[in-house]
Parts: C-alpha cells; sequence; structure tokens
C-alpha cells in the first residue's frame, strides 16, 4: 500500500509539472501608428534610382538614434514594409508588439547604398521644422492616425545615423 | 627519400625484434569469494603490456624484461587495485583479490596524457562514461550521452566544458573530439559530426575538462572527448538492437502541426570475432527521425568495421573504417515562437542536404622493449556535403573536406620513477567548397611530456607541445602549449590535483573563408583572423568518504579559463558604407567556477548521482557575461534494481542563459526566448536474460518526460517528449 502510495505521489508530480517552459505568446493588444507620406513636388525630385534601395518608416524609441540596424537589434527601433518609391504620396502603418511605447523619433528612412547605409529624409514634427521631432506615445491596443510626414528632398532634415 | 624512410619504419616495425623476457603469470579473485574473475583487465603501467583473464581468472603477459612495474588491474563494481612488482629473470606468478565496489566502474583512462593510467593519477578532471551507460539509457544519437555529464552544457551540436563554447552554428569547436584517440574534426568547418560516431560500439568515452592542447593541439582548447570504440570479442558475437517510438504531441494547438504522430525508429547489428592473431568487427545501423518540427526530418545510414591483427606479441596493428550518409532538411530556426515548430515561411520545403562521411584509421602498435614501446596512426576523415538546389543558384551550397591526420608517439621509460612521451603528428585538410572557396590548411607538431614519481606519492607532469599552422592564402601561426600537472596521493582513494595548461585553436577555413551573400546580408572573408588562445587552470580533490559506513564518492575543483582573441561572427563596422558580416577576434573572457560530483549508494539499493557546476563566465571585452551560457548545471540520476529489471532516473537543470547575440534579431524573431531547462528522462529495463534466460533486454524509455519547451540555442526548440521501445540483446 505504501509503495502504491509513493507511486501516486511521483506520477502526481509528474502530471502536475507537465508542459511548463516555452510556450505561444499569448496574443496581444497591438498598436499601431497610420499616418501618409507626401513627397514635395512629386516624383519629380526623387533623387537617381540607383540611391534608392528601399523606403521605410521607422520609429525610435531614442533620440537621437546612432545607428539604424543597432537600434532594431536592440530592440529600440520599429519599422514598416518597404514602402513605394518614384511616387507622390504613399500611406504607411507600423505595428507597435509590445506597447506601451514613446516614440522619440518618427522617420521616413531611405537606404542609399548597402544594408547600412541608411538617411532620414522626412521626419514627423507638428511644428513644420524638421530639426525639432515630435514625440508619440503609444498605448496598448491604441490605433494613432493621421500621422503625417511631409518629405523635402531639397530640404532634408539633420541626419543622425552615423 | 620517402622510400628510404618507409624502409626505416618497415625495418622497425616488421623486423622481429625478439625479446627473451619473463613472463607474469597469475589469477585475479574476487576477495570475498575466491572465485575467479573472467574478463578482468590487467595493465603494466606506463607500458603497453596488457591482458585480460581467462573463464579461470587466469591471465598471462609476456617477454616482459627484468625490472619494476605496477600492475593495474580493473573489473567493472570491483575497486581499481594497483599491484608493485618485480620481476627478475624467472617467471613471475602473482594472485590479485579485487573487492566489491558498487560505485565504481572502469577506472583507467587513456586520453589525459596518451598513455594507459589509473584516473585518480591524472592531474585534471575527468569524467568517463561507459558502454554499459551508454546501452542502458538506449542512446541512439551520440550527443544525448553528453547532455548529464558534469560540466557539459549541449547547445544544439556545440559541446561546451565548463563554459568554453557558446553557439556558432556547429564552426570551430572549442572541444576535440577524438575516436581511437584520432582527431575527427571537420576539415572545413571544425566541427563535429554526431551521426558519424557509433553509438552502438562504444567501449568508453573520456572526457578531459580543461585545455588539452599540450598534447592535442589546436581545438583542444576547452577540452577533449575521446571515444574508444569497442574491441573484436574473443567468441563469435552478433550484437543487435531495434528501436521506435512517438513525439507526443504539442501542448498548444500553434504548434501542432502534423494529423499523426512524429515517430523515430531504427536498426543496428554488429558481428564480432577473433580468430587467432585476427579480430574482425563488422557493423552497420539504420535510422528514420520525423523529428518535433515540421521540415526536420532525416534519413540515415551508416556502416563501421574494425579490424585488429597481432604480427607477435610486439606489433599489432588494427584498422578502422566508418562510412556515414545522412539525407536531411535545411532547417536553420522557427518561423517565430508562436509557431515554433515550423521553419520561417518562405522555406522551400523541397530543398534538403545530402552529407557523406567517411573515416579510415590505421594503427600499428610496436613494443620495441618493455621499456619503450610505440604507435603510428594514419588516419583519413572525408566529409562532403551538399543542396538540392541547382548548382547556378545562389542558395546553392556545397562543400568537400578531406583531413589527412598522421601521428608518430612513443613512449619511454627512463627509469622506474620517470616516463617520457613523446610525438610528431601532421595533418592536412584540403577543401574544396561553393562557400569557402580551394583552400588547403595543415599543420605539423611536435609534444614532448615527462612524468616523474620521485617522490613518494606525488605524480609530477611536465609537457610542451609546439605547433605551427599554415592555410592557402594567410599568414602562418606558431604557437607553444605548455602544461602542468600534479597530483598527490594522500592515501587510498583520497587524491589531491593540480594543473595548468595553456590551449588554442587556429581558425577554421570556413571560419577564414566564408563568402556569401544571404537574404541581402553579405559574409566576407577574413584571412587574418587569429588563433583563440587560452589558459587554464584546476584544483582538484578525488576522495571516497565514509559516512554512516557508506561510501561517498566525490570530485570537487576549482578552476578558471582566460580565453583571448575568441572568434565570433560581426558587423564589421569599420568597413565604410558596407558593414558586412565577418569572423573577427572580438572577445576576451574569463570563466571561473566549481564543480562537485558525488555518487553513493543508498539503502544498499538505490545508486544516486548527483554533480553540480557553478561558473561565472564573464565577457572582459563587453564587461558582460559571456553570451549562451548558463550559469549553473545541475544533474542527478538514480538506478533502482527491481527483480529481473532496473528503473532509472535522469534529471538535468541548467539556469537561464543571461545573453545571447541581440544581432540575431535581424534574422530569427523572437530570437531571446529562453528560459532555464528542466528535463527530466526516465526508462524501465526488462532484463529477460534473468527472467527467462533468453538474452535480450526491453527498454521503455521517457526523454522529456515532463515535455518541458525550452531552447538551447535561438529560435530552435529544444527535443520535446519522446517515448520510445528498444529491444537488444546478443547470440
Amino acid at each position: 500500500m505504501k509503495f502504491f502510495l509513493q507511486l501516486y505521489i511521483i506520477f502526481a508530480f509528474i502530471l502536475c509539472s507537465c508542459n511548463e517552459g516555452l510556450a505561444p505568446p499569448p496574443p496581444i493588444a497591438k498598436s499601431f501608428i497610420n499616418g501618409m507620406i507626401t513627397y514635395k513636388n512629386g516624383q519629380d525630385k526623387w533623387p537617381p534610382i540607383d540611391s534608392v534601395k528601399d523606403i521605410r518608416v521607422v520609429a525610435f524609441k531614442n533620440y537621437p538614434p546612432k545607428n539604424i540596424i543597432a537600434e532594431i537589434t536592440n530592440g529600440d527601433a520599429f519599422f514598416t514594409e518597404s514602402m513605394p518609391k518614384f511616387v507622390d504620396t504613399s500611406s504607411y502603418s507600423i505595428e507597435f508588439t509590445k506597447p506601451p511605447i514613446y516614440v522619440k523619433y518618427l522617420v521616413v528612412a531611405q537606404q542609399t547604398g548597402s544594408f547600412m547605409e541608411w538617411r532620414a529624409i522626412g521626419v514627423y514634427t507638428l511644428s513644420g521644422d524638421v530639426s525639432k521631432p515630435d514625440s508619440i506615445y503609444v498605448s496598448p491596443g491604441k490605433v494613432i492616425n493621421n500621422i503625417n510626414i511631409n518629405v523635402d528632398f531639397d530640404n532634408l532634415p539633420p541626419q543622425p545615423f552615423q | 627519400m620517402i622510400s628510404n624512410r618507409l624502409h626505416i619504419i618497415l625495418f622497425l616495425i616488421l623486423i622481429p625484434y625478439i625479446l627473451f623476457g619473463s613472463e607474469l603469470l597469475g589469477t585475479v579473485v574476487e576477495a570475498k569469494s575466491g572465485l575467479p574473475l573472467y574478463g578482468a583487465s590487467i595493465r603494466i603501467e606506463n607500458t603497453d603490456y596488457g591482458s585480460f583473464t581467462k573463464k579461470d581468472g587466469s591471465f598471462t603477459i609476456k617477454n616482459l624484461k627484468p625490472g619494476n612495474y605496477t600492475v593495474i588491474t580493473t573489473y567493472i563494481g570491483y575497486h581499481l587495485t594497483t599491484s608493485k612488482i618485480n620481476i627478475q629473470s624467472e617467471n613471475f606468478n602473482i594472485r590479485i583479490e579485487l573487492t566489491e565496489s558498487q560505485l565504481k566502474t572502469s577506472e583507467v583512462v587513456v586520453s589525459a596524457n596518451k598513455k594507459l593510467q589509473a584516473v585518480q593519477d591524472v592531474p585534471i578532471s575527468m569524467s568517463i562514461i561507459e558502454s554499459s551507460k551508454i546501452i542502458e539509457k538506449g542512446v541512439t544519437q551520440f550527443d544525448e550521452v553528453l547532455r548529464n555529464v558534469s560540466g557539459i552544457q549541449m547547445n544544439q551540436d556545440n559541446i561546451s566544458i565548463r563554459g568554453s563554447s557558446g553557439f556558432s552554428l556547429g564552426l570551430g569547436s572549442r572541444v576535440s573530439l577524438l575516436i581511437d584517440g584520432n582527431s575527427m574534426m571537420s576539415g572545413d568547418n571544425g566541427d563535429i559530426k554526431f551521426d558519424i560516431l557509433p553509438s552502438f560500439d562504444i567501449e568508453r568515452i573520456e572526457i578531459i575538462k580543461g585545455s588539452g592542447s599540450a598534447l592535442y593541439g589546436t581545438g583542444a582548447m576547452g577540452g577533449v572527448v575521446n571515444i574508444i570504440t569497442t574491441e573484436p570479442t574473443e567468441e563469435a558475437k552478433l550484437k543487435y538492437r531495434a528501436y521506435g517510438g512517438i513525439y507526443t504531441k504539442p501542448t498548444y494547438q500553434q504548434w501542432n502541426y502534423r494529423n499523426s504522430f512524429a515517430t523515430k525508429a531504427g536498426t543496428d547489428i554488429t558481428y564480432s570475432q577473433k580468430i587467432d592473431n585476427f579480430g574482425i568487427m563488422l557493423a552497420g545501423g539504420l535510422q528514420k527521425d520525423d523529428s518535433y518540427h515540421a521540415y526536420y526530418n532525416s534519413h540515415k545510414w551508416n556502416i563501421f568495421s574494425k579490424l585488429k591483427y597481432d604480427f607477435s606479441d610486439f606489433t599489432k596493428v588494427s584498422l578502422l573504417g566508418n562510412y556515414a550518409s545522412d539525407n536531411t532538411t535545411d532547417w536553420a530556426y522557427w518561423n517565430s515562437l508562436d509557431s515554433a515548430t515550423l521553419p520561417p515561411s518562405n522555406t522551400n520545403y523541397d530543398i534538403r542536404f545530402q552529407s557523406n562521411k567517411m573515416i579510415l584509421n590505421s594503427e600499428i602498435k610496436h613494443i620495441f622493449s618493455s621499456s619503450f614501446f610505440g604507435s603510428l596512426k594514419i588516419s583519413l576523415f572525408r566529409t562532403d556535403f551538399q543542396n538540392s538546389y541547382p548548382t547556378a543558384s545562389t542558395f546553392f551550397r556545397s562543400s568537400q573536406a578531406n583531413s589527412y591526420i598522421s601521428e608518430i608517439q612513443l613512449n619511454n621509460k627512463i627509469d622506474d620513477n620517470t616516463q617520457l612521451t613523446y610525438g610528431l603528428s601532421y595533418y592536412f585538410n584540403k577543401v574544396s567548397s561553393s562557400t569557402f572557396g580551394e583552400h588547403d590548411q595543415n599543420n605539423i607538431a611536435g609534444y614532448v611530456q615527462i612524468e616523474l614519481t620521485q617522490i613518494t606519492n606525488l605524480i609530477t607532469t611536465a609537457g610542451i607541445r609546439l605547433d605551427k599552422e599554415n592555410t592557402t592564402g594567410s599568414k602562418s601561426n606558431m604557437e607553444f602549449s605548455p602544461k602542468l600537472g600534479f597530483n598527490y596521493k594522500v592515501q587510498e582513494d583520497f587524491n589531491l590535483r593540480a594543473s595548468v595548461g595553456h590551449g588554442y585553436r587556429a581558425p577554421t577555413i570556413a571560419e577564414k573563408y566564408a563568402s556569401l551573400n544571404y537574404q541581402g546580408l553579405k559574409v566576407v572573408p577574413n584571412p587574418d583572423l587569429l588563433p583563440e588562445k587560452s589558459w587554464s587552470a584546476e584544483a582538484g580533490i578525488h576522495y571516497e568518504i565514509p559516512v554512516l559506513s557508506k561510501p561517498i564518492l566525490l570530485d570537487a575543483s576549482f578552476f578558471s579559463n582566460w580565453m583571448d582573441n575568441l572568434i565570433e561572427p560581426q558587423f564589421d563596422l569599420s568597413v565604410p558604407n558596407e558593414a558586412p558580416i565577418k569572423f573577427l577576434n572580438i572577445t576576451s573572457a574569463r570563466i571561473v567556477g566549481f564543480e562537485i560530483e558525488a555518487k553513493t549508494l543508498l539503502f544498499n539499493f538505490l545508486g544516486v548521482q548527483s554533480s553540480l557546476t557553478l561558473m561565472d563566465p564573464k565577457d572582459l571585452s563587453l564587461n558582460q557575461t559571456l553570451k549562451y551560457r548558463s550559469k549553473l548545471l545541475w544533474y542527478n540520476g538514480i538506478i533502482i534494481p527491481l527483480p529481473f529489471a532496473e528503473f532509472q532516473a535522469d534529471y538535468r537543470y541548467l539556469s537561464k542563459v543571461e545573453n545571447v547575440d541581440p544581432s540575431l534579431g535581424l534574422q530569427i524573431k523572437d530570437y531571446d526566448a529562453r528560459v532555464p531547462v528542466h528535463v527530466l528522462d526516465i526508462r524501465l529495463s526488462i532484463k529477460f536474460q534473468d527472467l527467462i534466460g533468453v538474452p535480450f533486454n526491453l527498454r521503455i524509455n521517457c526523454n522529456n518526460i515532463l515535455n518541458y519547451y525550452y531552447t538551447e540555442v535561438p529560435g530552435n526548440l529544444a527535443k520535446t517528449r519522446f517515448i520510445g521501445l528498444q529491444l537488444d540483446g546478443s547470440l
């Protein structure tokens, strides 16, 4: 009888301890920033085709960020899919998987060459002064619309990336 | 010139070197009952002489010159016994009595100092895994057997001994793997090919913890794993094994990728026989594994042979051949933690990898006199793989590497207290690869080691090895690797040890010359890579303590490793406008720690073993914890003998890895998903030999019975629960 009791305790312990460890992440209330990019003077002002490898909108937790790749790998930047090139306007949407997040710097970034070569071509600012970016607080489950950014290839914002 | 050298070697080996020495005649019996012990091993220390007892317990060792010798006798389940003898011109008779010890297995090793000696006499920490443990655990893949060895952390295919290695996609192992003393590291990647190792035909595994470069050269900076394969048996023997089982379904619906159970099944068979002076062993195996991931299945087969011929009592030749082939998928990492059993969504499921490996090892041992003997080893290790993309595709990968290895080793007993071991080794790697290019690498080395026993109960070992490595297209490297060790016998079963040694690892061809573009990332060669270097030191104790009349076998050590120039793949930000990935010498590290291992027998039947390793692995360059290392490893095992059966359980705990490479986030979603490791394996062996007299065993094993989900490397779920049946026996 004692043996069976011990056996029962062991199996009860095993059953209670099962299926621990990693698990799929629970559904989270994702947040989004949506808006429109407007390219001043339309398609005519875009730089040469071979210098426009990629266009993305990137939201940074830190300002000024030093390096896009480093910020992304550290989990301090969020970005869109590739945006359409050589257009007058395009809409964007950034998904935030771990809100709340305080976005201090929201830019349209252009990849000019290799994987590490990026420059800021448009900054989110309420004042219109591209040297003074504005911040956005993104709370869980919130969709923030109409965060529009203007791009003027003749008047690029200060370049934070080294 | 070459012909002359060959003549000299043949002369030394094949011309009869006649000695008219004395014979050592003896019997080995159990101390209590006086009954003879069949199959006990008798070895003359510091020589290549040895024998096994016959059914009546008798043995003979011929042609010993007059002199003083130490006879080491071992038998599983009995205390190791050493006997000092003085042989004159007449034959010498000895009766050896062994006392039972349920704690001890075979306690003789060959790896620590490239010669046979008792394990408690070596100056460095070692672990030994006996063949019986491997078979009883139902191990079908070699890496499974290492997961419960004290101080070892497996990062998928990387062996990390006391924190020596992190995760480097298998490239450039810091632990050297040997088969019967021959290095078996692939010529291109410098990695370990686990699937070639004959898990069904292993006599024992010896693991050196700490730098072994003073004897084994490059790759041994973290330690050495030496697999000793079984010898042909005196009588004809057919050994077989068949196994099969299922991976239980995932707990979470998101991870359930198939309707039926994923299975794993295989079979192994070995024939062995010795006829007069000729011994033969032939083996083969098949395995099919669906795995617990989608797109992670494999089909493998291998053949293994070992031939031995004794030309005389002085000259023995052995030839080992192994060929393994496997066809696998190209799994690298998961899609995300939410779909952890699926590969990234853009994976082409039709792409497979074909990998073939071949080993040919030959060895000639010759005894020149009772105080002078040597061996010559010549080996070929070939690896080749390619994926199934068209050769014109940018995703096509292939590599062929041939490693030609040779070594001559001599052991010379200068006097009763001075033993010299020295040798020369040479290897040549020839690589032809779509990824690494066409490159050659060679390494020539000489080593010498002296062992002194002038002071009573103190064994002092000192050695040095000089390696010169050269890879085409890059600078050559020269490295001195000294070592010094002490072992002091305080009393029977109570030894103190201390050692310090230098380790190094030459960069592999893959690390120097990898060149590819992959999904926007560019990997560029770096021929200027420097060798990794290390110093390791330890002080330890080996003690059998009687507690309440029960012996506890205790082994404890403090250890410290300093490593410099560690090689890791990094974004090279020094290249303007590009920042490619390059293998760079970036890290200096220091690992200090403590390890304790104890085993005992409770209540006269319950075998218990436990080990604890505490480490502080520090990246001195970044002033943070070294990546991919757990700070605490705690391994436990119990054995409960039952009527006609045996129950075993192993539990291992590894603390959560503190630090991983954040740049992996560019490629791998949820790369930082990690937890501490809790894994419980259990098995029940039913011994039909004891039950109905038929020589076979049935095993029911359940690995990871708690179905604990964890990762060993980023983006890869480790093995989930597997329930299997295994049948093995011999005729």
